[in-house]
C-alpha cells in the first residue's frame, strides 16, 4: 500500500511525500519546503506504540495525525493527504503488523 | 475373362483422410446389369460402349468419392481385361497423391507392401506430365524406379490422366492385360472416357466437401454467436472469442487487441502457442501490423509474414510464425478492436485461405457486436455506480458541512458566552479554552472532510473554481508548485463532465506526490468545439507505463474517462516527467 502523506520525524519539519507499507516494513520518503529530501524506514515489529492524535501540536498540516513510536525512541507523525478514511486504516494496519493489536 | 464378378475385391486408398478404406459392402452394391453386359460380350465395341455409359450413370449417382473411384477402376479393369487397376488422386497442391485406390491387389498383399505410392517414378511422370502412357513393360521404362517389396509383378501398363476443363485431378492406371497382350489404342480411348467421368465425380465430391465444410463452419459460427451473445463479462468474452476463433481456423495463435488511449493498442486476449505473456502488451498504432489494420479498417491476409514490411520481425521470429490474417472488429461503424490469427496448423505452408479470411470476418463482426454490447453494459453499470457514489459523497459532504458544521459552530458560540460568564475561576477558564480549541479543530476537520468527499464549489461554481481551490490546498500542503491555467470559453459543463475532470486532476495530483518526486506541476484546461481537455504535466521521475503495478488509480481513471466517451493518454518514460491528457466530449 502506497499513500500520499505529510510526515515528520518528531520533532522536525514536515515533509510531503509517501508512505509505502509492504508486509511488515514501512518506508517514508518526503521533501521539505526547503527542497531537502529525506527517507526513513523501519520494521513494524519494532513499534511500541501506535495512536492517532486529533488535537494539539502533533497535528500535521492541520489534520489528525498518526503517531508511531519506535522502540529506539524515534517518533514519527504521519498524516495522509486527500484520502478520506485512510488514517484509521493505517492505524489499524500498523497496530496489527506491530502485534500491538491481536490479528 | 471370368464370368463371375471378382470375389470381394479390396480397395485401398491413401492414409490421408477418413474416407480411406472402402468397405466391401459398398462394392457389392454395384449394378448387376453391368455384369450382364460384360458377360460373354465384353469384347464387342457396342457392348463396351453401353457398359461405359452405364458405368458413367452409376458413377454420378454415388456420393462417396471412394465408392465412386472404386467402382470406376473396377469397370476400367473389366472393360479392358486388366488384372490390376488403380487410381491416384492428386492433392490440391498438385505435387503428390492424396489418395490411391486399387483393384486386384489382395488386402494381405497391400499390408505387406506397406505405405502407398508417393508419386515418384512412372506415377510421378503422370502427375507432372498429364498425358496417357502405354507401355509394353513397365519395368523397362527409364522412368521406372522399381517396385517395392511384395509388390505383384506388373508389365503391360496403361495410364491416363483424370482431366476436366484442363485441371488434372489424378490418374487412372491399368496393368497386366489378362490375355498377356499390350493395352490397345482402343483401351486407351475407352479408359480416357471413363477417366473423364471420374474427373466429374471427383470435382463434385470436392465441391460437396467444400460446401459441407463451409456449412459446418457456419453452424459453429452460429453456436459461437449465441455463446457470445450471452456472455457479458468482458474479460471472459474476449477470451471466448480468441479461443473459439482459434478452433474455427485451426490457427496456431489468435490475439485480440483493443484501443488503449488515443494512439496505442493493447493485447486484451490471446489463445494458442506463445500466447502466455502477450496479454497486456501495449504498442503504438503505427508500430504494429495490428495497429495499422486497425486504422485502415480493412482485413488483410499475409501469406509470408517475413515479406510484409509492416509485420514486426522480432515477434514473428520469436514465436516462429509464417502466415497470418488481420481482421478489424467493427460495430456501429466504430472500430472497437482487431483480431489477428497466425499460422494455419492444418495447412502445410501455414497459409490461411480466402474462406478462412471470410470466416474470420463474419466471426469478427459478431464478436464486435458482442464486445460493443458488453462494453456498453459495463459502462452503464460503472456509470450507475459512479453516479451513486458521487451522490452519496455529495449528501455526506452536505450533512457534514451543514449539520455537523452548524452544530459545532453553535457549540463554539455557546462556549464563547460560557467563557464570559465563568471567567471568575482560572481552572474553568482553562477548561473552556481547551474545549474551544477542540471544537475549532473538529470544525476544521469536518469542513476539510466535506471538501475531500466532494467540494461544494464543484456544484455551485463549477470546475475551474473547484480546481483553483484544490490546487491551492495542494501546493500549500505539499510545497509542490502548481501552475493552473484554464483557457475555457464556457464556464460551466455538464455535471458528469465536470466531476470526471475534477476527479482526474485529483488522482493525477495524488500520484504526483506519491510517485513523481516532482517540484512542479502544471494543469491546463482547454476547450475545443466538441470536447474539453485537461493536461496534467509534472517534472518528476516518470515511469514505465507498460509495467503492470498494484495500483488501481490509473485504471480507474481510464475507465471513468471511457465511461463518458473520452480518452486518457499518458506520455511518460523513466526520467522524463509525466504528462496525462484527458479529453472528454461535450455533447
Ligand atoms: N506522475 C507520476 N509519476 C511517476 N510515476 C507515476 C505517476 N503516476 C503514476 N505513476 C506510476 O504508475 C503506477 C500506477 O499508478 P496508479 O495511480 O494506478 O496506482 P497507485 O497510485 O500506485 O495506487 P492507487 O492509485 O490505487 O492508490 C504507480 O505505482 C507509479 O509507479
Ligand atoms: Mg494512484
Amino acid at each position: 500500500m502506497i499513500v500520499a502523506v505529510i510526515w515528520s520525524e518528531v520533532p522536525g519539519s514536515a515533509l510531503a511525500g509517501r508512505l509505502e507499507l509492504t508486509d511488515g516494513d514501512a518506508t517514508l520518503w518526503g521533501r521539505e519546503r526547503s527542497g531537502d529530501e529525506r527517507t526513513a524506514s523501519f520494521s513494524c515489529h519494532d513499534l511500541i506504540d501506535v495512536r492517532i492524535e486529533r488535537f494539539g501540536p502533533s497535528r500535521l498540516g492541520g489534520r489528525p495525525t498518526l503517531i508511531l513510536e519506535h522502540r529506539s525512541g524515534r517518533l514519527f507523525g504521519i498524516s495522509p493527504i486527500d484520502s478520506v478514511g485512510v488514517l484509521g486504516e493505517l492505524a489499524e494496519r500498523f497496530s496489527l503488523q506491530s502485534k500491538l493489536l491481536p490479528a | 475373362m471370368d464370368v463371375e464378378p471378382p470375389s470381394c475385391p479390396t480397395i485401398m486408398a491413401s492414409a490421408e483422410g477418413d474416407g480411406g478404406v472402402v468397405s466391401r459392402r459398398t462394392l457389392k452394391r454395384r449394378p448387376r446389369t453391368l455384369y450382364a453386359q460384360l458377360v460373354g460380350v465384353a469384347a464387342t465395341p457396342a457392348a463396351r460402349l453401353q457398359a461405359l455409359v452405364e458405368a458413367g450413370m452409376s458413377l454420378t449417382s454415388e456420393l462417396s468419392l471412394d465408392a465412386v473411384l472404386g467402382r470406376l477402376i473396377q469397370t476400367a479393369a473389366e472393360l479392358t481385361g486388366a488384372k490390376y487397376a488403380a487410381l491416384g488422386v492428386i492433392d490440391a497442391s498438385h505435387t503428390k497423391l492424396e489418395r490411391f485406390v486399387t483393384h486386384g491387389v489382395e488386402e494381405s498383399t497391400h499390408a505387406m507392401i506397406g505405405s502407398l505410392p508417393t508419386g515418384r517414378g512412372i506415377l510421378g511422370l503422370l502427375i507432372n506430365d498429364a498425358r496417357p502412357i502405354r507401355l509394353h513393360d513397365l519395368t523397362e521404362d527409364p522412368h521406372s524406379v522399381g517396385f517395392p517389396a511384395h509388390h505383384p509383378e506388373m508389365r503391360s501398363f496403361l495410364g491416363v490422366p483424370v482431366m476436366l476443363r484442363g485441371t488434372n485431378y489424378g490418374n487412372l492406371y491399368l496393368s497386366e492385360k489378362e490375355d498377356g497382350s499390350d493395352f490397345s489404342e482402343e483401351d486407351q480411348e475407352l479408359v480416357t472416357l471413363l477417366a473423364g467421368q471420374a474427373a466429374i465425380a471427383i470435382e463434385n465430391a470436392r465441391l460437396y466437401e467444400a460446401s459441407t465444410r463451409w456449412s459446418r463452419r457456419l453452424e459453429t459460427l452460429n453456436e459461437v454467436g449465441n455463446a457470445l451473445a450471452t456472455e457479458t463479462d468482458i474479460a471472459l468474452l474476449l477470451d471466448l472469442i480468441v479461443r473459439r476463433l482459434r478452433e474455427l481456423l485451426s490457427a496456431k495463435l489468435v490475439t485480440l487487441s483493443l484501443p488503449h488511449g488515443a494512439d496505442e493498442i493493447r493485447i486484451a486476449a490471446a489463445a494458442g502457442e506463445g500466447s502466455e505473456g502477450l496479454i497486456g502488451n501495449v504498442h503504438l498504432l503505427d508500430e504494429t501490423k495490428s495497429g495499422r489494420v486497425f486504422q485502415r479498417r480493412r482485413s488483410e491476409r499475409v501469406d509470408s509474414l517475413v515479406d510484409d514490411p509492416e509485420v514486426t520481425v522480432e515477434g514473428t521470429r520469436r514465436l516462429g510464425l509464417h502466415a497470418g490474417i488481420w481482421v478489424p472488429m467493427i460495430a456501429h461503424d466504430r472500430t472497437i478492436g482487431i483480431i489477428s490469427a497466425a499460422d494455419k496448423l492444418t495447412a502445410v505452408d501455414h497459409r490461411f485461405s480466402d474462406d478462412d479470411l471470410r470466416l474470420a470476418e463474419t466471426f469478427a463482426s459478431r464478436a464486435a457486436t458482442a464486445v460493443d454490447i458488453s462494453e456498453r453494459v459495463a459502462r452503464d453499470i460503472l456509470r450507475r455506480v459512479v453516479d451513486a457514489q458521487e451522490t452519496e459523497r455529495r449528501r455526506l459532504a452536505r450533512e457534514l458541512h451543514d449539520e455537523t458544521g452548524q452544530a459545532l459552530t453553535s457549540i463554539l458560540l455557546g462556549l464563547k458566552s460560557l467563557e464570559e460568564t465563568v471567567a471568575t475561576s482560572p481552572e474553568a477558564e482553562l477548561a473552556v479554552a481547551g474545549l474551544r480549541e477542540l471544537v475549532v479543530a473538529t470544525l476544521q476537520d469536518v469542513r476539510r472532510l466535506a471538501v475531500e468527499l466532494r467540494p461544494k464549489a464543484l456544484d455551485d461554481f463549477g470546475l475551474v473554481a473547484a480546481l483553483e481551490r484544490l490546487t491551492d490546498t495542494y501546493s500549500g500542503q505539499t510545497g509542490i508548485t502548481v501552475d493552473f491555467e484554464a483557457a475555457l470559453p464556457d464556464d460551466r459543463f455538464p455535471p458528469e463532465i465536470e466531476t470526471t475532470l475534477y476527479r482526474m486532476v485529483q488522482e493525477a495530483l495524488t500520484n504526483v506526490v506519491k510517485h513523481a518526486r516532482a517540484r512542479r506541476v502544471s494543469i491546463l484546461l482547454t476547450q475545443r468545439p466538441n470536447s474539453v481537455a485537461a493536461v496534467i504535466e509534472d517534472d518528476g521521475t516518470g515511469f514505465d507505463p507498460t509495467e503492470p503495478g498494484d495500483g488501481f488509480g490509473l485504471t480507474a481513471m481510464r475507465e471513468r474517462v471511457n465511461m463518458v466517451g473520452g480518452t486518457l493518454t499518458i506520455e511518460t518514460g523513466q526520467g522524463t516527467g509525466t504528462t496525462i491528457v484527458v479529453e472528454v466530449p461535450i455533447r
